[in-house]
């Protein structure tokens, strides 16, 4: 039959009743709607995570000592583990093939002081490869070199706010700052980096924050460090570098379990596995809210049918066939629940929009969300309003016409 | 040009089939009902040819209604056979019936059968959402039909806003706007005054005078005079046929 036609023919019967239209609509709106808030939250989470792991690099992988409960803290001193040292970071680099650059870690939150331009800031003592590992760009001077090391050289290279809020006119390389007591010379700035609005498990530091001074200036006789920074040459080896790491370490701390192996490219692997989850629970809500929603238009449409008992039988007396019937009606639910997704996905967007201005979560609108609830919707008026189309094109033409 | 049409088939080869527009052979339609079946038609056996005027009389439910039904092909007959155009009506399907109908068949009823929530236009143009017309031209079919039956200004209203003298004439104008060979027509004139009845029979005869064929059904024995034959039913049964 004609599409046009039967559009509008669809379209008359369901603005016959505007407002029972609407409200049996309303289930397939809200439910599309949710549906469409879902998703943009979770695809927002999603591009979020991907984009803090680009950040910092897939290649990129920490060994973290752990925060010790008392058990593991038991274990550790019975089996007189050394905890997570330098010669720790030795042994990796000299076990690991795939290991591009390495950088132990001691962190300390100090207080920075230059002139009446004091701050509160994390001092990360560490050694010339950090550069590199971490991937710092230097806006002005300097990293901290191998000879700082050796020599134990007072030097301190400052993040870019940092050095921004001590030095807010001149130029920092060539002052000194003091760090608690002691005296430093600035011999570098870094290059401010964008970094992601909340802080997460990946994002450890804030380096706009940071002032770096070599490791050698903090002695600390056990040689103990919080972290062992490290850089894997290619994306592909991660894992199973990962794997060599910890056993190295594992094997060097005598099996205790105080340290923590930190991989940003398992923590994809993890959020895959938690938004797989939280697909279930759309894919739940999605479905028990188009079964409601459908159960609304099938309703409807078995009392639009009832209705139009007569009209049947007049079409059908002036040449419809059941086929031309059951695709009238049909056209009048898809119509209903392909209007009511629309809506819904306005909806959905709306409210999606409300929640990352309001609770500051990251949403995103996915073309592929807007399909698959579009796709909903449709199926939904097929699959409910088949059956009172049908109906509709059985009724026997003689008694449809007698029908009052 | 109805007329021609007709005339144009039967100088065909298939001469005596085509000149007879329906042929019923012994048909039956039973109802099955509890305790009893009730036989509407009791094996009725009649032609009907191309461009006569049969009117068909009896008492209520001496299955009038049914005879019009079948051969409307909006109901199968129990036993029996019907051609129209020669075509056996049981082996159509559905879909083949729907288009005959749509083509072949123009139905007329006692109570309009108006579809109420559309304007008297759209009611027009709704057989040929079924039939083979392009979409462009049904506005002007529909026109000159309800300008010829004087109704044109009424083409914005709702059925509800019509008298039932300008309902029926819309609903003639339906009922012919596929140009159908066949009109079947059940009471027209039943739920109208004298009056505006007699303008409803002019127009069905002028129909008729143009080479259509008109089956009516009827109480009024004064309207049953005015077609070329008479049929009387009585109790399912065909109890008379006769020329006027
Ligand atoms: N759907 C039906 N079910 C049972 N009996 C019916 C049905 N339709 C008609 N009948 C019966 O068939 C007979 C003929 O009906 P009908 O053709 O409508 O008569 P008429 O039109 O001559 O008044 C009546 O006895 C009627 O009761
Ligand atoms: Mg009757």
């Amino acid at each position: 039959m004609k599409p046009r036609a039967l559009t509008r023919l669809a379209w008359r019967g369901l603005t016959q009743h505007r407002l029972r239209s609407i409200l049996s609509g309303l289930g397939i709106v809200f439910g599309v709607g949710a549906v469409i808030a879902m998703l943009s939250v979770g695809e927002g989470a999603r591009r979020e995570i991907l984009a803090e792991v680009g950040r910092l690099g897939i290649t990129r992988v920490s060994v973290r000592a752990g925060d010790l409960s008392e058990e593991t803290e038991f274990d550790a001193r019975t089996l007189q583990s050394p905890g997570l040292t330098v010669a720790d970071a030795r042994a990796i680099s000299e076990v690991c093939p795939t290991v591009a650059s390495l950088a132990p870690v001691r962190e300390r939150s100090e207080q920075i002081t230059r002139a009446n331009n004091r701050a509160e800031a994390a001092i990360v003592a560490t050694t010339a490869s950090f550069v590199r590992t971490e991937e710092l760009v230097l806006r002005q001077g300097r990293f901290l070199t191998d000879t700082d090391l050796r020599e134990a050289n007072r030097v301190i290279v400052l993040g870019h706010d940092l050095a921004e809020s001590l030095f807010p006119y001149e130029d920092a390389v060539g002052s000194r700052v003091r760090v608690e007591t002691d005296w430093y010379a600035v011999v570098g700035v870094l290059e401010p980096r964008e970094l992601s609005r909340r802080g997460s498990r990946l994002s450890s530091r804030n380096v706009n924050q940071v002032a770096f001074v070599p490791l050698s200036v903090v002695p600390e006789p056990t040689g103990r460090v919080d972290e062992i920074a490290i850089r894997i040459d290619e994306a592909d080896a991660v894992r199973d570098s990962a794997r060599l790491i910890e056993s190295v370490v594992t094997r060097r701390h005598r099996g205790a379990n105080d340290f923590e192996l930190v991989v940003p490219q398992e923590l994809i692997a993890g959020y895959e596995r938690a938004r797989f989850q939280f697909n279930v629970v759309v894919g739940a809500v999605a479905a028990i809210s188009l079964i409601v929603g459908g159960i609304g238009i099938m309703n409807i449409m078995l009392a639009n049918v009832t209705e139009r008992i007569r009209e049947v039988g007049v079409r059908r007396s002036l040449g419809a066939s059941r086929n031309d019937i059951v695709q009238q009606f049909l056209m009048e639910a898809l119509l209903l629940t392909g209007s009511g997704g629309l809506v819904g996905i306005v909806l959905g967007a709306v409210a999606s929009f409300a929640v990352s201005s309001y609770a500051d979560w990251p949403t995103a609108l996915s073309l592929r969300a807007v399909i698959a609830a579009m796709a909903l919707a449709v199926g939904t008026g097929v699959g409910f309003g088949l059956y009172p189309a049908i109906q509709a094109a059985h009724q026997n033409p003689v008694e449809a016409l007698r029908h009052e | 040009m109805a007329a021609a049409r007709c005339r144009a088939i039967s100088t065909s080869s298939r001469l005596e089939l085509l000149s007879l527009l329906a042929q019923a052979v012994d048909i039956h339609r039973v109802y099955p009902r509890a305790g009893h079946a009730v036989s509407a038609l009791d094996g009725v056996t009649l032609d009907i040819e191309c461009g006569s005027f049969v009117a068909v009389v009896g008492r209520s439910g001496s299955g009038k209604s049914t005879l019009l039904n079948l051969l409307g092909c909006l109901d199968q007959p129990t036993s029996g056979q019907l051609l129209l155009q020669g075509t056996d009506t049981r082996t159509l399907d559905d879909t083949a019936a729907s288009r005959l109908r749509n083509r072949l068949i123009g139905f007329l009823f006692q109570s309009f059968n108006l579809i109420p929530q559309m304007t008297v236009l759209e009611n027009v143009e709704t057989p040929l959402l079924y039939s083979e017309c392009p979409e462009s031209e049904w506005r002007g079919r529909a026109e000159r039909l309800l300008e010829r039956l004087g109704i044109l200004e009424r083409s914005s209203h709702r059925p509800a806003e019509l008298s039932g003298g300008e309902a029926q004439r819309a609903a003639l104008a339906r009922a012919l706007v596929t140009e159908p060979e066949l009109l079947l027509a059940d009471e027209p004139t039943g739920n109208l005054d004298s009056r505006t009845g007699e303008e409803v029979m002019v127009l069905l005869e002028e129909l008729v005078a143009e080479g259509r064929t008109l089956v009516l059904v009827t109480h009024d024995s004064n309207l049953a005079e005015r077609a070329h034959r008479v049929i009387e039913l009585s109790d399912g049964k065909l109890v008379q046929d006769r020329k006027t």
